[in-house]
């Protein structure tokens, strides 16, 4: 059994395996309940790229291209990526899509699930690639 | 702050913002302000040390 925290718009902030009391909630946050493992839960979204989960991974200005995969365990043939705001429907082939960062510019990409009220936007489930000056 | 994206080519690409446009071209600027400048060279030259203190009063 874990524990999934939503917000006061619904969406998921967080999941544990300890059962939370209610002091754990802030104005507005919500508890439930749910019959899953922790790492059962968190195959639900997934995001990596090279291999690296959950981490904030560096390219160099004019390297090659980071290539993003996603996963989800729930079956679907496709799922909403926000990427820095903008929006992108991924199509997914046994439960795996894949989308490409260019790193023409230097910046930081921040992709996340686009519905929170299905998918936690943290741990897994959130990815930031900063593309970086490469000093020449 | 978040840099906006858009979508070429199949790959997602950062939009440079003026100040990030400015600050790659700044060792250029500072090559082409030791020689003389013509009027357009010195006003290109203005507008991205200015949009480069916007950015840094606006971080």
């Amino acid at each position: 059994m874990i524990t999934v925290i939503r917000d006061s718009k619904n969406n998921i902030k967080t999941f544990s395996e300890s059962t939370l009391d209610d002091y754990n909630l802030v104005l507005g946050e919500t508890k439930e309940i749910v019959d899953s493992s922790f790492v059962e839960y968190s195959r639900r979204f997934m995001l990596q790229a090279a291999g690296v989960f959950g981490q904030t991974v560096h390219a160099f200005v004019g390297g090659d291209d980071v290539i993003v995969g996603v996963s989800t365990s729930l079956g679907m043939d496709a799922v909403d990526l926000n990427i820095n705001g903008t929006i992108e429907r991924v199509p997914l082939v046994a439960g795996m899509g894949e989308i490409v960062l260019s790193t023409a510019n230097p910046g930081i990409f921040i992709i996340t699930p686009a519905d929170r009220t299905m998918f936690c936007a943290a741990g897994n489930g959130i990815l930031s690639v900063e593309v970086v000056p490469n000093g020449k | 702050m978040e840099s906006k994206v858009i979508k070429a080519k199949g790959k997602f690409q950062i939009v440079p913002t003026s100040a990030e446009v400015a600050r790659a071209m700044a060792k250029a600027d500072r090559r082409k302000a030791e020689t003389t400048l013509s009027y357009a060279d010195l006003m290109g030259i203005i507008q991205r040390i200015l949009d480069r203190l916007d950015a840094l009063e606006a971080g």
